[in-house]
This record gives structure tokens, sequence and C-alpha cells, in this order.
């Protein structure tokens, strides 16, 4: 059984890394222009708008990544580290932010009485 | 090439397929077939059928078959950032799920409710940016009104130049 748990971990970390060379390799050909167009104004002209893409971004990268660093942390007591409720709260404020301001260039219906 | 790839995955999984039942004949002629060799051989062949699949779905990505360049573009091709967000949240609760696995003892690890509430807000945020989008989409664009029809005796006007290239995509994020 030793023997097996050993292969069945070399071939997760095989398929793992596989994956992500990979996943990164398309996406990077593909140049989804992460850095270019999410952080422009957007048709309007609204730099608040850039600025709220860029936010939500750099907050997630921020939460992922000291989620991922207390997570190696934390491996040998077999759960996954909780994540501070001061976090989540800051995540769905970002979130709703940019969730806002999409909504914000929603066209408004004829005979609508909100200006 | 794409011929060669296939004979391989295809021989690898007659070798999967014909292996247990080569093997459990071999022991159960001779008397000899425990439990424990039992397990064994049911735990290599779920590692190895998996592994297999795992092998599928990267030489298909290889290939091009299952296409992974526009996972971060919206359908107008522009970058999406509500899908980067539930990607980057998705990969880093399930590699911690497989790091935390690999390196303890075996056992499936326990998941706090935080994390939970981390994932429901992210692919909210995911769900509620597209329905919006698809809002916005489904709206009738606030362009030029038709022209009306043109008087028969007068003559027919000079083309108008191309306008000048307005991005009025309301998708873009």
């Amino acid at each position: 059984m030793g023997l097996l748990r050993e292969i069945a971990r070399a071939e997760v970390a095989i398929l793992i890394a596989g994956l992500g060379v990979l996943g990164l390799w398309k996406i990077l050909r593909a140049r989804p222009g992460l850095g270019g167009r999410l952080g422009s104004r957007d048709q309007t002209g609204h730099w608040v708008a850039g600025a709220l893409r860029w936010q939500m971004g750099l907050i997630t990268v921020a939460v992922a990544l000291v989620y991922l660093l207390s997570s190696l942390g934390a491996a040998r007591s077999g759960t996954l580290p909780p994540v501070p409720w001061w976090a989540l709260v800051v995540l769905a404020l970002s979130h709703g932010a940019w969730l806002a301001s999409v909504a914000r260039r929603r066209p408004r219906r004829p005979g609508s009485r909100l200006s | 090439m794409e011929l060669f790839w296939r004979n391989v995955i295809r021989g690898v999984l007659v070798v999967v397929g014909l292996a247990p039942i080569i093997v459990v004949t071999y022991f159960a002629l001779n008397r000899s077939l425990t439990k424990e060799a039992l397990m064994l051989l049911v735990g290599a062949e779920l590692a190895t059928l998996l592994f297999s699949f795992g092998l599928v779905v990267l030489h298909a990505i290889v290939t091009d078959q299952i296409r992974l360049d526009s996972i971060l573009n919206e359908q107008t091709g522009e970058a999406s950032v509500s899908r980067f967000q539930l990607m980057i949240f998705t990969f880093t609760i399930a590699l911690t799920l497989v790091y935390l696995t690999l390196c303890g003892n075996g056992q499936f690890p326990a998941i706090p409710k935080e994390v939970l509430i981390l994932l429901g807000i992210s692919a909210t945020t995911y769900g509620v940016g597209k329905g919006l989008q698809l809002g916005l989409g489904s709206n009738p664009p606030a362009g030029p009104q038709p022209a009306p029809a043109p008087d028969p005796g007068a003559t027919p006007p000079s083309p108008a130049p191309p306008a000048a290239t307005v991005n009025n995509n309301p998708n873009a994020n």
C-alpha cells in the first residue's frame, strides 16, 4: 500500500504540473490583455471603472497568495486553514463595488423614472 | 503523430482492462488470492485508470481539442476579471486540498465554513456579473435611426465616409 500511495502521489503531481504548464502556456499565448485592457477606462471614459477592476484583481491575488502561504504552514494540521472574517468582508466589498460599476453602465429603459 | 498517441492511449486502456482479469485468474488458480492482494490490485487499477484519463485530457489540451486559450476571455475577446477571480480562487482551494491530502495521512481534509463562504462570494460575483453583462448585451444598441425612404426624383447621395470606430461593446470588462 505504501508503494501504491507513492505512485498515486507521483501521478497527481504529474497531472497537476502538466495541467498548470499547459494552461499557462495556452492562456499566455492567447494574450487576454489582463494588464492593459483590465486597467483601461471603459467605453464611457470613466477611470473609476478601470480602478475598480484593478482593485478587484489585486485583492483577489493578494487573498489567494496569503491563503496559499498559510496553507503551506498548516500542512500538518490536516484541515484547510480558515479565512479571517475581515478578509471575507474586504473581498465582498471589493466584488460588490465592481458589480456596482458593471450595473451602473446598464442603459435605462425608456419611460423609467430612475435617472 | 496523432495516430501514434491515439494508439498509445488505446494500448494503455487495453492493458489496464486486461491486467486484473489475468492477475485474478492466476492467483485464483493457485489458491493464493488474499484480501490484501486484491485491494492492492484494485488500487493500482484505479490509479492507472485515473492517470490514463488525465493523460487523455492533457493530450486533448495539447492538440486543441479542449481549448483553454479563451478561458479568461469574454465572448467579445476582452479580458474578463470575473472569470479571472473565479479561476484564481478555485485553483487556490483545489491545490490546497490536494497539497494537504498528499502531505497528510491520506484523509480528506476538513473544509471550514469560511472557505465555503469565500468560494460562494467568488462564484456569486461571476454569476451576477455574467447576468448583468447578458442584460447589457440583450438591450438594443442606441445607434443611429434608419434613414427615411429616398425621394425617387432626387439624385442619389454620395457614399458617406466611414464613421470613426467607436467601442460600443457593453460587455468589455
